[in-house]
């Protein structure tokens, strides 16, 4: 994906840059293949973004982010919102006590394993969720990884 | 430590304290100002999730900075104006709002020097 | 002996701090020849030396794609130092060092200084100084210029590096980009560091053309595939990072000052809020601060004129001409110097960067960045401000049209005059009209970046790319030396032009009756180019009393006085009072600003183009709203 479209949170690591005129600059500041970036923040308008570039951090325009190539690594914590299907480890739920309350109900506590399905409905020890937007984008997790026995990483 | 959410609170009294006087006083663009301040200690209150201790303390901080910024501006505002006397001018007077405004200026001062050494870590 | 000793390293790394604890008050500014980029110098003693040092831009790499970088670079190739001390931020190192094996590749003799050592230490940061000099096989000195630390060993091994050098690292790139290396290697011109040229040419340095053969040039530069260019960069990050991770140690990860900060500063919904309440407390402040100093020197120069008196030719020259020449010079420094303390308190601080962060999308449709806001901003101070605080702008193309573009944004100056016909014209109105001139100020701006944009850059954006350093607190010294050389600018360049203008307006009003303004120069000449603005419904007064506004807008209001021989005898339809502050808010820069805009862009060119670009547009505006205005009262 584009580094203009990872989440807020993600580490991310470069694949490839488009060529243009900034090209370069950003190559000089480190954002290079296979260097991992992390996705600080944004401004109040979602453009531009302050990305990390081992340590220090560097403002880019979503323009500008778009010409470079990235990969999701698998320890980010992203919201649900914006992940695709797959399984996650709950890591953070961002909401008062009413909030935290419902989703306990149906599931979703700090440390569960979950499903984010395909139609962005939520599978949990308790049955299949369909949560909403809102409440998905508060709700942060980290990819599960499987360990198989027998198998290397 | 949960004296952060005792200081955000204080502040967030103090504050709503200064902002009502500066209105009724009819000083509208500057009450505005302390308003946007004071809105740092109530956005504080939104912060849920593992990491709210440290996003709360954040708002505490810089808060308090931000009021020690104002209350200096009024601080310095006076002073200067004693420089006018020399051409026959009148010195600013002190208002009510203001004299609270330099008091939570004090308070705001010291919890900034007081969380910085005892609760963020430094890059300063 | 004399020893020169370059500062090469990113920005906000602690350069310039370093540089003024090493050299003091001991340094001056000047131009890089032929740019407008400030080179500073200074010196200083050591043992039986004389370090002289200068403190080159701020950059990331030696292949240049900027100005900053080209002159940085050509500086270290054409004329290198004795010694390139390499500034490296302990607390981010991996770009500095990177720097640093730039340097290496052209043959320089380097020492690395990683600076905030004392930073680094207390956020658990260990720097072991041995691995490092282990590794990157050049002197190392662990400093603190907030502290003083290491000032003095840095010196010392600055001064050993000069007796002997060492020899540099080289760097292997694989075979298949040694390969390219080698190959145009061929093309480039003899007397250039052959490996060097070949490598800057293979990384995109913009302006490498100039180190080929003129055989080679076509399609030598375009046709390296992307992997090639990449490799370089690449394996120089391989090496920085073994490196790091063979000397330092990091734990991780409480909040730091600068997340706690910006947390809050770029939070989405109370970030624009608190920056709008800082920039009216700053500028507020600057203004409260100057006015009672403003207000002092005038009582003084005007008791002095009273004095004098000017009865005859030679009083009269003093006290109306040279003094009020001086008093208006005077008039100007204290809001100057003002606001470039405010603004080096942002910059010193960091929040400068922040403000850039936050404003950049609403930047980007006047086809700039976030970064020429604050300088704009400046503009509602003076107009001279901004142009000389566009220096800030490391894109040459950003900061052209953020000087051609500041005209417009209504300075302080015009305010007694919009006061004096607003009352004259409008009393009853006048938070409307003011209002009203400060929207068209924006709007016009804004509408005439798209236009020089299309001029200057041909439409293209200007890129953002740009770093977030750490917050610090700001370091009075610091932010005075910055103000102080940016003042000492102003005083020189604007502070000439104003005086001179003064005087030549003096000879014009007291020539050729003795005193009798209705009847001098400027009269004269007022009344014959009075029919060009009779569309516009002015009169001849007016005209004059405009000619006048070219040393400065706010001598129109006494300069209008004298015509109608007192104030109170003032009287303006509200038409032309509109089709007057209208124009008055564009229709030339003052004598000040044109001088600056004439140092800074180093072009008549741009500077014909800034008088007569306001002049046309003041004068078409003008006529439509006095039209309007007729047509509407």
């Amino acid at each position: 994906m584009k580094l203009s479209a990872a989440p807020i949170g993600a580490k991310v690591i470069v694949k490839s840059l488009d060529e243009s005129e900034i090209s370069p600059k950003l190559r000089a500041i480190g954002i290079l293949p296979g260097i991992t970036l992390t996705v600080v923040k944004s401004a109040p308008m979602g453009d531009p973004r302050m990305y990390k570039v081992f340590n220090k951090i560097i403002s880019l325009r979503q323009s500008e982010a778009e010409l470079i190539e990235v990969e999701m690594l698998s320890e980010s914590v992203i919201p649900l919102s914006q992940a695709t299907p797959g399984e996650y480890i709950i890591k953070e739920i961002y909401g008062g006590f009413r909030f935290q309350r419902w989703l306990e109900k149906i599931g979703i506590t700090y440390g569960a394993k979950i499903s984010l399905l395909s139609d962005r409905k939520v599978k949990t020890a308790f049955g299949v969720y369909d949560v909403g937007f809102g409440k998905l984008s508060r709700i942060y997790v980290t990819r599960q990884t499987t360990e198989k026995v027998g198998e290397r990483e | 430590m949960r004296s952060v959410n005792k200081i955000m609170g204080m502040m967030s009294v103090l504050s709503i304290i200064t902002f009502i006087l500066y209105l009724i006083e009819g000083k509208v663009i500057f009450s505005i100002v302390v308003l946007s301040f004071l809105l740092v200690f109530l956005f504080g209150f939104r912060e849920f999730g593992s990491a709210s201790y440290t996003f709360r303390l954040a708002h505490v901080y810089v808060g308090s900075i931000l009021f020690t910024i104002a209350s200096g501006y009024v601080l310095l505002t006076y002073l200067f104006s004693l420089f006018s006397v020399f051409i026959g001018g009148e010195p600013y007077r002190l208002s009510i709002s203001d004299t609270i405004l330099l008091i939570t200026g004090v308070y705001s001062l010291i919890n900034v020097i007081y969380l910085k050494k005892v609760a963020l870590r430094n890059d300063k | 002996m004399v020893i020169t000793v370059g500062l090469l390293g990113n920005p906000n790394v602690g350069k310039t701090s370093l540089f003024n604890k090493l050299v003091g008050a001991r340094q001056y500014v000047a131009n890089w020849p032929g740019v407008t980029v400030s080179r500073i110098e200074g010196a200083t003693s050591f043992r039986e030396y004389t370090l002289h040092v200068v403190d080159l831009p701020g950059i990331y790499s030696l292949a240049a794609t900027s100005v900053d970088e080209k002159v940085t670079r050509d500086y270290l190739l054409y004329s290198p130092p004795n010694v390139t001390a390499v500034v490296i931020d302990s607390m981010s190192p991996e770009q500095g060092i990177f720097l640093l094996l730039e340097a290496f590749e052209l043959g320089l003799n380097v020492i690395a200084v990683f600076n905030a050592i004392d930073e680094a230490r207390k956020s658990g940061i260990k720097m072991d100084k041995s691995s490092l000099e282990k590794f990157l096989r050049v002197p190392v000195v662990l400093t603190s210029a907030h502290t003083g630390e290491g000032m003095d060993e840095l010196k010392e091994k600055i001064v050993g590096s000069f007796k002997k050098s060492v020899r540099p690292l080289v760097i292997d790139y694989g075979n298949e980009t040694e390969d390219y290396i080698k190959q145009i290697e061929e093309c480039v011109e003899d007397s250039y560091n052959k490996r060097f040229a070949a490598i800057k040419i293979i990384e995109g340095d913009k302006f490498a053309g100039s180190f080929l053969k003129k055989e080679c040039k076509e399609n030598l530069i375009d046709s390296i595939p992307q992997e090639i260019r990449t490799s370089i960069p690449l394996t120089k990050y391989r090496y920085v990072t073994n490196v790091i991770q063979l000397s330092t140690q990091k734990n991780e990860e409480a909040l730091t000052v600068t997340e706690a900060l910006d947390h809050v500063l770029t939070h989405k919904y109370i970030g624009i809020p608190i920056f709008l309440s800082l920039m009216y407390l700053a500028f507020n402040f600057t203004f409260k601060v100057s006015e009672p100093l403003v207000g002092l020197m005038e009582f003084f120069f005007e008791k002095l004129a009273d004095t004098i008196g000017n009865e005859t030719l030679i009083t009269s020259l003093l006290s109306q001409g040279i003094i009020s020449g001086v008093g208006s010079v005077l008039a100007f420094v204290p809001s100057i110097f003002a606001l470039f303390f405010a603004l080096g308190i942002m910059e010193e601080s960091g929040y400068l960067p922040r403000i850039a962060f936050l404003v950049d999308k609403l930047m980007y449709s006047l086809r700039l960045t976030g970064r020429s806001f604050m300088t704009l901003l400046l503009g509602f101070g003076c107009n001279v401000s901004t142009v000389m605080a566009a220096r800030g702008l490391s894109d040459e193309r950003e900061r052209i049209t953020t000087i051609l573009v500041s005209p417009f944004i209504s300075c302080s100056a015009r305010i007694p005059v919009y006061l004096l016909i607003v009352s004259v014209a409008f009393p009853t109105r006048k938070a409307e009209a003011f209002f009203a001139i400060y929207a068209l100020s924006i709007t016009l701006t804004a509408f005439s970046s798209r236009i020089v944009n299309k001029i200057v850059l041909k439409g293209q954006n200007v890129p953002l790319v740009m770093e977030l350093p750490r917050y610090r607190f700001p370091k009075l010294s610091n932010v005075f030396a910055y103000m102080w050389n940016r003042g000492k600018h102003f005083l020189e360049k604007a502070g000439t032009i104003i005086f001179v203008a003064s005087i030549l307006i003096w000879v014009l009003t007291y020539f050729p009756s003795h005193g009798n303004v209705e009847e001098s120069y400027v009269a004269m000449f007022g009344k014959l180019i009075q029919p060009i603005f009779a569309p516009l419904g002015f009169t001849w007064q007016i005209v004059s009393a405009l000619i006048f506004g070219g040393v400065a807008k706010e001598v129109i209001v006494s300069a209008l006085s004298q015509f109608h021989k007192s104030a109170s005898n003032i009287s303006i339809d509200p038409a032309t009072a509109a089709a007057l502050m209208t124009f008055i808010l564009g229709y030339t820069p003052c004598f000040a600003t044109i001088a600056a805009i004439r140092s800074e862009t180093n072009s008549r060119k741009y500077t014909f183009f800034a008088i007569f670009y306001s002049l046309g547009i003041s004068y078409l505006l003008s006529l439509i709203v006095y039209t309007v205005g007729r047509l509407i009262v």
